[in-house]
């Protein structure tokens, strides 16, 4: 199994980040000089040690659902945790993280032959869909899960051909894997301070990037993450015209600038840094999704920020679609504009 | 990636609403001071 594999397999849904987070200390600790996790979850690692600090930040967390209620028949009512599209969820195959270790289930759905005719045309909300694990009544189901464990999709990793791959919670760990590749190919004596960090609960409100801003008071700040690519038949081109396979995507703004504006220095750093290289790249003006930088560069008196962004198609499903080369060139852009530091 | 509207003080549409409701309710306010005399 691969490392980016590895990633995606692994659990982590936002504030249950254990399992993804024992990774990234496993390898950080390969890179780094110090490496620890913070009472939030955040794992910090940091590499140099010149004058000038930077912060890397890729968010280790995924959306998922929660166990909300068990009801007589031992079927689960859940809540989602993280921004979900509920028509993506009929028939999923999910696993329960409960303390008794991982329990399958399904969200069932009505079989269209019982459906009337309004039934088909409407949506069915989260709320009114439920979890089966096979449980013959409540009793049997409390032996295995409780309410409040964590559910996440089913996992899967594959490749649709040698450039195209697709997984689970490919939003963020190809973020994760972008970032220890970079901490893994800098250099020791780099002249500034770097520090990677796999931030926790990003798709619940930023929060490991503020706290662990907070605490290293950065003087810059890269997001690493995921974003929309437009190159699929039910996205326009002034939705998004990014494309996979044409390069990292260079941030301007997020969420029409509510996210993060980004400051013009890391911007126009990261677009020489490309032409000077030949790393193909695009540029991103994102409507409708923010990155940890939009939290880190408020921080404290301000953080001048960037975002570098692996272009996926289907984020925030059970499968992502993403390319390799976007991957590889995204590590190159980063570790080359990271060394111009000084 | 986080959904903008998921974001913590992230304005809702209800805040968005009483915002607008409550410049439209200061217009009426400023207006009706200028040309009927009022505190300003």
């Amino acid at each position: 199994m691969n490392l980016i594999e590895e990633l995606c397999r692994a659990s982590g849904v936002s504030g249950f980040e254990k399992d993804v987070a024992s990774v990234m200390k496993k390898q950080l600790q390969e890179s780094c000089e110090k490496v620890e996790e913070d009472s939030f979850g955040n794992v910090i690692a940091r590499k140099g040690k010149g004058e000038k600090k930077i912060m890397l930040a890729a968010h280790m967390d995924e959306i998922g659902l929660m166990v909300k209620h068990i009801n007589e028949k031992g079927f689960i009512s859940f809540i989602k945790i993280g921004g979900i599209d509920d028509r993506i969820l009929l028939n999923q195959r999910v696993i329960i993280k409960s303390r008794e270790g991982d329990v399958p289930g399904i969200i069932g759905s009505k079989p269209p032959h019982l459906q009337k005719d309004d039934e088909r045309k409407k949506v069915i909300k989260h709320g009114d869909m439920f979890i089966d694990i096979g449980a013959k009544d409540r009793k049997d189901a409390d032996k295995k899960i409780a309410v409040g464990d964590p559910i996440l999709f089913e996992a899967n990793y594959g490749s649709l051909n040698k450039k195209l791959f697709y997984g689970k919670a490919i939003d963020n760990r190809i973020g994760c894997y972008v970032m220890l590749k970079v901490m893994e190919k800098l250099p020791r004596d780099i002249k500034s301070t770097i520090y990677a960090v796999a931030t926790a609960q990003e798709e619940v409100g930023l929060k490991g990037a503020r706290v662990s801003a907070f605490k290293l008071e950065p003087d810059y700040a890269f997001a690493i993450d995921t974003t929309i690519a437009g190159d699929t038949p039910q996205i326009k081109e002034n939705e998004s015209d990014l494309k996979v396979g044409e390069g990292p995507a260079i941030t301007i703004t997020e969420a029409s600038g509510r996210g993060v504006v980004t400051h013009p220095k890391l911007r126009d750093l990261l677009i020489k840094t490309a032409k000077k290289h030949k790393i193909p790249y695009q540029v991103d003006v994102l409507e409708g999704g923010m990155t940890d930088a939009a939290i880190i560069y408020m921080t404290r008196a301000g953080v001048p920020s960037g975002v570098i962004s692996i272009p996926c198609r289907y984020i925030h499903s059970s499968s992502g679609v993403f390319s390799i080369d976007d991957v590889n060139n995204s590590i190159k852009l980063l570790v080359n504009a990271l060394k111009e530091f000084k | 990636m986080i959904l903008f509207y998921l974001v913590p003080n992230y304005p809702s549409a209800k805040d968005m609403i009483l915002y607008f409701y409550n410049t439209y309710v200061d217009i009426v306010k400023y207006s009706m001071d200028y040309l009927y005399g009022g505190d300003n």
